[in-house]
């Protein structure tokens, strides 16, 4: 991941014109951006637009004290992980144990040692850093797993792609010989039945399976035996492949020519044409898919103004993403509500739809029901994802959502992926439940509807 | 053109997969054999019941891995135990290596075709795996 330009800024809290300068002093020299901020109120204006890799706070100032400003700061999902080193003249030791426990990483005591607040604040940077690399090292992990099956999704339709392409060159080959001397022999009542044939072919999108295309072969067999034309066995075999089930009567005039086998063949091949030429787009449109899928799971990071989107899109998304692991043994029951449109950020939502169902998939080992539910209660949208896995045990339960608790062994998950989850629906104001017994886990994501009207809120309040 | 009793089926869980397929066998194959598709194993079993019913003898049998339900090796594993004789090949996107190398092992598999397939692939090693059966049935006249 790309370090933000931000990265080694550090912000001073502070209202003693003599510390900030001798802060700014010695970090400038150290190599830091510096910023300063007077007050409490005044950090937090100040924060939501020039994040800060570390804060120094000062306790004791005018207005709101340093551990209210770092109260807020942990209350907003945005801020809360900006490591924070108290500072205060006091030595009092339960002002130091309660700076630990509002959230702050450390605590300096002034008068300032400068040796050791650089080296403070460098281990609680790299610590920061390493933090954020876990979490990327947690999405690549992911992504890594996703290869393999995205070779073959799109392996597949460049198969079909491969072979229409291969069909079309030959039947175009033998058109191409074949129709110059063919069409002039045709009266006009049966050019025109000849391409309202093909019309048809091009219109029906179905595609018969063997045994449809031989039931459909008997039946036009005798009935065109029952027309009394010659040849119905070859005319039948033809008229099959093609999949003709409409009434014959319109091209009986073709059916009635001479050369009526190889005039049908002809057809048959430029249907050939047309099939093929359709399955390319089919194929290519499946591709596609796969691909902006893909290009949506990959663009999470990027950090935008939330906009309108609908739920059950970003779900269908990683849906598409795992459709190889899903579909060799897990019925998925999809069952979307018509929900109006929510303001949120579209692609971190589905990082949660991806954490959840792939927790989803391989609790249940590969084999189970995938229930996908969204409904309106409440003034929110409910997305509820449920597996019929082997359950979350109460111990486990409370401690799912924490940083690096993980079940799974070395090397198969760093225990991130829930707590993401649990940070990108605070940020969407939301809240997670969870309902586990064995055979049956639920996850219900609340997300409220009024989210620009609680983002609001929570910007006065700071 | 008579209904031929000998089949070439073909298993896989993607339409465009299948039409391609079909068209290339027809083109190649169909004035010889039956050509029959299966969207799904269960499908291709039902096929495989009919045929047998109707005295239609299937020859090879051309098969997706990655499909709902049954993969495409434990497929061919259970054709081959019922129907020893016939020739199997896996048609697929991703070679899991210890699948295929069960099916070599269990379903005596004929060939393996990654997709995307050239069509001349696709008809040498059904050409090669017909061509087979020949051999084996004229040891069997001799024997």
């Amino acid at each position: 991941m790309q370090s933000k330009p931000y990265k080694d800024s550090i912000l001073i809290v502070d209202d003693a014109p003599n510390n900030i300068r001798v802060l700014v002093e010695l970090l400038t020299q150290s190599g830091f951006q510096v910023a300063v901020a007077r007050s409490g109120e005044q950090a937090l204006e100040r924060i939501p637009e020039a994040t800060p890799g570390l804060i120094l706070l000062d306790i004791l100032m005018p207005g709101i004290d340093g551990f209210e400003t770092c109260r807020r700061l942990k209350a907003n999902p945005e801020t809360r992980d900006i490591p924070i080193i108290f500072m205060s003249a006091l030595t009092d030791v339960v002002d130091k144990v309660k700076g630990l426990e509002m959230g702050g990483v450390d605590y300096l005591t002034k008068p300032i040692v400068h040796a050791e607040a650089i080296a403070r604040i460098n281990v609680h940077l790299s610590l920061r850093q390493a933090q954020r690399r876990l979490v990327q090292e947690e999405k690549m992990a992911a992504l890594g797993q996703l290869v393999a099956g995205i070779a073959h999704e799109v392996n597949t339709p460049l198969g079909a792609i491969q072979a229409s392409i291969s069909n079309i060159t030959s039947s175009l080959e033998q058109t191409l010989k074949e129709l110059p001397i063919l069409l002039p022999t045709l009266s006009p009542a049966q050019q025109a039945s000849f391409f309202g044939l093909l019309d048809w072919v091009r219109q029906s999108k179905v595609m018969l399976s063997s045994r449809e295309e031989r039931q459909l072969k008997c039946t036009l067999k005798q009935k065109l035996a029952d027309y009394q034309l010659p040849h119905p066995d070859r005319l039948a075999d033809t008229l099959s492949k093609m999949g003709v089930t409409a009434a014959l009567d319109p091209i009986l005039p073709l059916l009635q020519a001479a050369d009526a086998p190889a005039i049908l063949e002809t057809a048959y091949q430029l249907s050939i044409v047309q099939n093929n030429s359709r399955n390319i787009q089919l194929a290519v449109e499946r591709a596609t898919k796969v691909v902006c899928a893909l290009k949506n799971y990959v663009r999470q990071d990027m950090v935008s103004a939330p906009v309108h989107a609908a739920v059950a899109e970003g779900i269908d998304t990683v849906l598409i993403i795992y459709q190889n692991q899903i579909k060799c043994g897990i019925e998925v029951e999809r069952r979307y509500a018509s929900l109006p449109q929510l303001l949120c950020y579209p692609e971190e939502l589905i990082q949660v739809w991806f954490n959840l169902i792939s927790n989803a998939i391989q609790a249940m080992n590969y084999r189970g029901k995938l229930a996908i539910a969204t409904s309106k209660q409440d003034e929110h949208i409910v997305v509820q994802i449920a597996d019929t896995g082997s359950g979350i045990s109460p111990e486990i339960k409370a401690r799912i959502f924490e940083p690096f608790f993980t079940t799974k062994a070395m090397g198969e998950g760093t225990g991130l992926g829930l707590s993401i989850v649990n940070d990108i629906i605070a940020k969407h104001h939301g809240r997670i439940e969870v309902e586990s017994t064995p055979g049956h886990t639920v996850f219900r994501v609340w997300l409220p509807l009024n989210f620009s009207a609680l983002e609001s809120n929570r910007i006065r309040k700071q | 053109m008579g209904v031929s009793n000998k089949a070439i089926l073909c298993v896989d869980d993607e339409r465009t997969v299948l039409l391609g397929l079909r068209d290339q066998i027809a083109k190649h194959f169909g004035d010889r054999y039956r050509y029959e598709i299966a969207e799904s194993v269960n499908e291709a079993w039902e096929v495989i019941d009919e045929l047998d019913q109707d005295g239609v003898r299937i020859l090879i049998i051309v098969s997706d891995w990655l499909m709902p339900g049954t993969r495409g090796d434990e497929f061919l594993i259970q054709i081959h135990q019922r129907f020893p004789s016939i020739v199997t090949v896996l048609l697929t996107g991703h070679a899991d290596e210890t699948a295929i190398e069960r099916a070599r092992q269990y379903a005596n598999l004929h060939a393996y075709i990654a997709k995307p397939w050239s069509e001349e692939t696709l008809i040498d090693v059904i050409r090669s795996g017909l061509g087979k059966l020949d051999d084996e049935s004229s040891d069997c006249l001799c024997g």
